[in-house]
């Protein structure tokens, strides 16, 4: 994102959620952004995934500028290049988790690679709930099968929306070592947003944001280290 | 709690507008009925007052049971007797009027062409009193005698009302030929009359033209005789004691009448027999205008409850899409209500706030719909008299019945659609307003399939009873209506529970074409069985009844085909408007016709003429309609399937003539062959008939056939109804038929076809029948697809997020539309594969209930059946445009972060 600036109304009632922000997320990297409720984190991961647009500046997805877009052009982009895992409420309540998992790959037509999916399916842990839908799995087997989908079509990056907010701490590790995972054996690019130290420490960059701008950066940080640099910024 | 009622409705509007437009179209229609009816109805009263005219008394014949157009004239002499001089008499003008006059003009391709009106064609006397006449002179001058008309040179003149020379184009001066039942004639135009009121024409539809009187006896078939005799009183008569004295007079005048009629020779005394036997009775004005209105009254009373008919199923049509939107929406509104519960609403006071919306929301719907009423019955009007059914003039009158009406059923409606959603909303707990995912209980599936299969196996075992069983009319009407209504209540109830594997079914084939979009809409028709039910019901209704009338129409031309190719023999049909049971045409065609005959027996072997007398005889208290055909000949031109007996038996010593008797009647009556059957005919004549016949075949002539001769001194005044004409056996038909349109040409009221033509030209009336009632259940339909644009609408509000998630991980607008379209498809499919099924079962019932002169055979038209599923599919696409476009306008962010 290259001067990346998000404006909310205008005049008395202006809020600037995103102020001159300029950052990459590298290949292969796993990226997370902590900062306090309205520092602008969100609004950052929506307008990088193609959800919302920019009120100045510019955003690539590998050598694609979104701003020049169309809705539909934005929609296949978000499609083939980018997946998502939210917080909750991740799944189609109407489909198994089988098509849940394969959903964009459907949507758009593609069969899925097999070993792909034996891959995927296999490392998530998930095999023998396939044919359920996601009211019969646990709230960790949604958030795994959820990562699978955002997986499934190999996009260029994946953004997670505090995927472990609505877990316990044993379930919530397991899908952060799952993202971790991702990373590491795949190569793929993740971009997560949370609030909580422990998860951001399974990053390799921790970026902070406050006030719609970025503040600090940390690299392999240790989650004390988080910690004492929240508790820094928040005093 | 009533301004937090308010306060919801003023802030769900878009929720509750699709409801309230629901219950606005079913009281609409409701209003419109009484609207335009009781324009109608008012314009018939006036019409029965303006008929009657300033006449104080009428002088007539009497009819008895039988139907008034059967009504005998009276001598003409009894003005001997009828005068000024009578005390308290102010003037006495005698009247005729004669059905099927016909005026021809010659049409824009210079052939003639008759003056065609949905009313009757009358033939008047002109009359000069200007106390009692009927007719005012707009254009030209009256009518007046230039000479007899037995002298073939003769030209006579007559005056034609206005409404019907402007719509052909007659014009004063110019010289037309008149089409009556004594034959054609020319006359000389010489005037236009308004009837009624001397600045408008006040006649809905009719034709009329009028003669001087003497020309009016001589050509309208009424020599030595006048239809009625009009008598007007000074205003300080004693109207009973007049009346007395004329009744005296009058018995009188007939035996002096009668000893007269003694004195003639024998041939014009059997011709004069019928009147001069006819019993006379004077009534007053009251009594005429009221026999008028109660005629009109019929007609109106059949189009009211039509029309009724309708509006009460597109009423019944929105009260289950309220139901669905109630339900719907509490269920969305759980934890706002659990909110108000916690904050110390009793159970009765949330449910009571529930009931409140619903008499807001029917009381807008009401004032709304009469409006919407009241415009649609103006439009209507406008309708009918564009396309010349008829002047409606004045004002629509507002009756308070139809206000309050209105009132009872929109309110009352909404209301109890709302019961048991109210109801369900009492048990809320307060607990729910802090879960996540709070659900208002519905009433146990179990439950609903017990009563369910236990209402349709009710209805059904009803109908079977009704199909199979013989049952008397009342009787078999109750069980067939209550097994239809058990069997509609009970598969409406189990629907929810076939809704499931029924949407899988249908979507199957969609998912197939259309992937995810087709899957995902498969699963959503599906996730919400109850939902989906009761969205389809109202569309369900509206197929049940248009496959109903499909079914039956297509039995009753099965029925009418097989008829024709069984008992139908002749080559020619030859008839006026089938539909008229006063149509009818001069005796001189078939005269016409048997000259042809015995001057081409080569061509045309036989003909035969066909009268009918609707309720004409009576016999054992019920008036009989009655036809009459040359039995000579009759079996060459008809195969009435003679069970015993012969069609030309002949009549027993001191019996009128033989009859032919269909075995219904003739078993109900115990009548066999040789044995004799007592009738009356209007005018109080009694006559005794030898049955010579039993026959099966009612489909043609009825069931009860006399001969042409016994018909012509019974019934004297009756035109030819339709004549058959046989050619000869080695007759080239062309030829012949070229023969016979020569003669029929002069005649241009009439149709000539054979019998394939016929067969095509009833198919095509049962046809537009068909078309009209599809068009009327039509607006059911229309209702019904609002009905599923309301539950899209409501549930993709409900799924929101879903909908988000969709697009957020890569879901197209256009994939998402077609989503949404789909899922519509398949619910329209559903409650339209019910519907179809329904309609099928009611048909089968309905067709066991008529009689089987009507509809024999069952035939069930299947194309058609499969293009109102197609069709219904259709609705669901057109329910769906709107909601499909909010959806996928739906912003990804919101809806995401949409709780």
């Amino acid at each position: 994102m290259e001067e990346g600036t998000k404006v909310y109304g205008a005049g008395d009632t202006e809020v600037r959620a995103l102020d001159g922000v300029s950052v990459g997320f590298e290949a292969g990297c796993f990226t997370a952004i902590m900062g306090p409720s309205g520092s602008g984190k969100s609004t950052l991961m929506h307008c990088v995934a193609g959800l919302d647009d920019l009120s100045s500046g510019s955003v690539f997805i590998g050598d694609t500028e979104l701003g020049s877009l169309s809705d539909r052009e934005l929609t296949l982009l978000r499609r083939d290049q980018v997946g998502f895992v939210f917080q909750s409420f991740n799944l189609i309540p109407t489909l198994t988790a089988a098509e849940n998992l394969t959903l964009p790959l459907d949507l758009a037509g593609r069969r899925p690679d097999r070993d792909w999916m034996d891959n995927l399916v296999s490392s998530l842990g998930i095999g023998d709930r396939l044919d359920h839908r996601p009211d019969e799995l646990s709230g960790g087997q949604q958030q795994r099968v959820a990562i699978g989908r955002a997986l499934v079509a190999r996009p260029s990056i994946v953004f997670a929306d505090e995927p472990t907010g609505n877990l316990d701490s044993t379930t919530g590790n397991e899908v952060l070592d799952f993202l971790r995972q991702a990373v590491d054996d795949l190569d793929q690019t993740m971009v997560m947003v949370t609030h909580d130290a422990n998860a951001a420490a399974t990053a390799n960059r921790v970026l902070f944001l406050g006030d719609g701008q970025i503040v600090a950066e940390m690299v392999d940080p240790s989650a004390d280290a988080i910690l004492d640099r929240v508790k820094h910024l928040g005093g | 709690m009533f301004r937090l009622t308010l306060r919801n409705i003023s802030r769900q509007k878009l929720r509750y507008a699709l409801t309230t437009l629901a219950v606005v179209l079913g009281v609409a229609f409701l209003s419109t009925a009484f609207f335009l009816t009781d324009r109608i109805r008012d314009t018939f009263d006036e019409l029965a007052v303006e008929i009657t005219g300033d006449l104080d008394l009428e002088i007539r014949t009497s009819v008895g049971e039988g139907e008034r157009v059967n009504r005998l004239p009276v001598p003409a002499d009894l003005t001997r007797s009828i005068t000024t001089d009578i005390p308290g008499v102010a003037a006495v003008e005698p009247r005729i009027r004669a059905f099927n006059v016909v005026p021809i003009y010659i049409d824009d391709e210079g052939e003639p062409a008759a003056a065609s009106s949905n009313g009757p064609k009358f033939g008047m006397n002109f009359s000069e009193d200007e106390t009692l006449n009927q007719l005012y002179i707009a254009e030209g001058r009256a009518p007046t005698r230039t000479g007899s008309l037995s002298d073939p040179d003769t030209v006579g003149e007559f005056v034609l009302d206005t409404r019907t020379a402007s719509l052909f184009g007659f014009e004063v001066g110019e010289r037309y030929v008149v089409s009556a039942t004594s034959g054609n004639r020319e006359f000389n135009l010489v005037g236009l009359v308004h009837f009624g009121s001397p600045d408008e024409n006040k006649s809905p539809g009719t034709i009329i033209s009028a003669f001087d009187e003497t020309t009016a006896q001589e050509f309208l078939g009424r020599e030595g005789l006048y239809d009625t005799i009009a008598v007007s009183l000074t205003s300080d008569a004693d109207e009973a004691e007049v009346m007395a004295d004329i009744q005296q007079r009058l018995d009188a005048t007939m035996d002096v009448l009668r000893s007269e009629l003694q004195a003639l020779p024998a041939e014009q005394q059997a011709m004069l027999a019928p009147f001069a036997e006819a019993q006379i009775e004077v009534v007053t004005a009251a009594t005429t205008t009221e026999e008028d209105r109660a005629d009109f009254d019929q007609i109106v009373t059949v189009l009211s409850n039509v029309l009724l008919a309708f509006a009460i199923i597109a009423v019944v049509v929105s009260a289950f899409i309220i139901n669905n939107t109630f339900s719907i929406v509490l269920g969305q509104r759980v934890r706002e209500l659990a909110l108000l519960r916690s904050l110390g609403a009793t159970g009765r006071q949330v449910s009571r706030s529930v009931r409140l919306e619903a008499v807001v929301i029917g009381a807008v719907a009401t004032v709304l719909g009469l409006i919407g009423g009241y415009l649609l019955a103006a439009f209507l009007r406008w309708v009918l008299v564009t396309i010349d059914f008829g002047n409606l003039p004045g004002t629509i009158p507002i009756r308070p019945r139809t206000i309050i009406v209105a009132a009872v059923v929109g309110v009352g409606a909404t209301v109890l659609s709302s019961l048991g959603p109210s109801r369900r909303v009492r048990g809320i707990p307060p607990v729910a307003a802090l879960r996540d995912q709070a659900r208002l209980t519905p009433t146990g599936l179990q439950r609903r399939i017990w009563v369910g299969s236990g209402v349709a196996l009710t209805g059904v075992a009803l109908l079977a009873l009704g199909m199979t069983a013989e049952l008397d009319t009342r009787p078999l009407l109750l069980s067939l209506g209550g097994g239809a209504l058990g069997t509609f209540m009970g598969i409406y109830l189990l629907s929810p529970a076939v809704a499931r594997p029924l949407a899988n079914l249908v979507g199957r084939p969609i998912e197939r074409v259309y992937k995810v979009p087709g899957r995902l809409a498969r699963e959503n028709a599906a996730r919400a069985p109850r939902r989906t039910a009761a969205t389809a019901a109202a569309l369900t209704v509206g197929l049940a009844l248009v496959s109903l009338a499909a079914v039956v129409s297509d039995s009753m031309k099965a029925t009418f085909v097989q008829a024709l190719d069984d008992s139908v023999e002749s080559d020619l049909f030859i008839y006026t408007n089938a539909f008229d049971p006063t149509a009818g045409f001069s005796g001189q065609l078939a005269a016409d016709l048997d000259l042809l005959g015995a001057d081409r027996p080569d061509l045309v072997e036989s003909t035969v003429r066909y009268r009918f007398g609707l309720g004409g005889l009576e016999v054992d208290g019920i008036g009989r309609d009655i036809v009459s055909a040359d039995l000579a000949v009759l079996d060459d031109h008809m195969d009435l399937q003679v069970v015993e007996g012969s069609t030309t038996g002949s009549a027993a010593v001191g019996t009128d003539g033989t009859v032919l008797v269909h075995v219904d009647p003739a078993e109900d009556l115990a009548l066999g062959i040789g044995s004799t059957v007592n009738g009356t005919f209007p005018g109080g004549r009694r006559a005794t008939f030898t049955v010579a016949a039993i026959i099966a075949d009612s489909s043609m002539l009825g069931n009860w056939v006399f001969d042409t001769a016994t018909f012509d001194r019974f019934l004297p005044d009756a035109p030819d109804g339709f004549v058959s004409v046989v050619y000869a056996p080695t007759a080239d038909m062309d030829e012949a038929r070229t023969a016979v349109e020569e003669i029929t040409d002069t005649y241009p009221q009439l149709t000539v076809e054979d019998k394939a033509e016929l067969r095509a030209s009833t198919e095509a009336q049962l046809n537009q029948l068909l078309a009209v009632i599809t068009v009327f259940l039509g607006l059911s339909l229309f209702i019904a697809v609002l009905g599923i644009t309301n539950t899209l609408a409501l549930s993709i509000f409900e799924r929101t997020r879903e909908l988000g998630l969709l697009r957020a991980i890569g879901m197209t607008r256009r994939q998402l539309r077609r989503m949404v379209r789909w899922e519509a498809v398949i619910i329209a499919l559903f409650g339209g594969l019910l519907g179809v099924g329904m309609g099928v079962l009611f048909g089968l019932a309905a067709i066991a209930a008529i009689p089987e002169t009507f509809v024999d055979i069952v035939s069930i038209p299947v194309q058609r059946l499969g293009f109102y599923l197609l069709v219904s599919g259709a609705f669901g696409m057109l329910a769906a445009i709107f909601p499909a476009r909010r959806a996928s306008r739906l912003n990804v962010l919101d809806a995401i972060g949409y709780e």
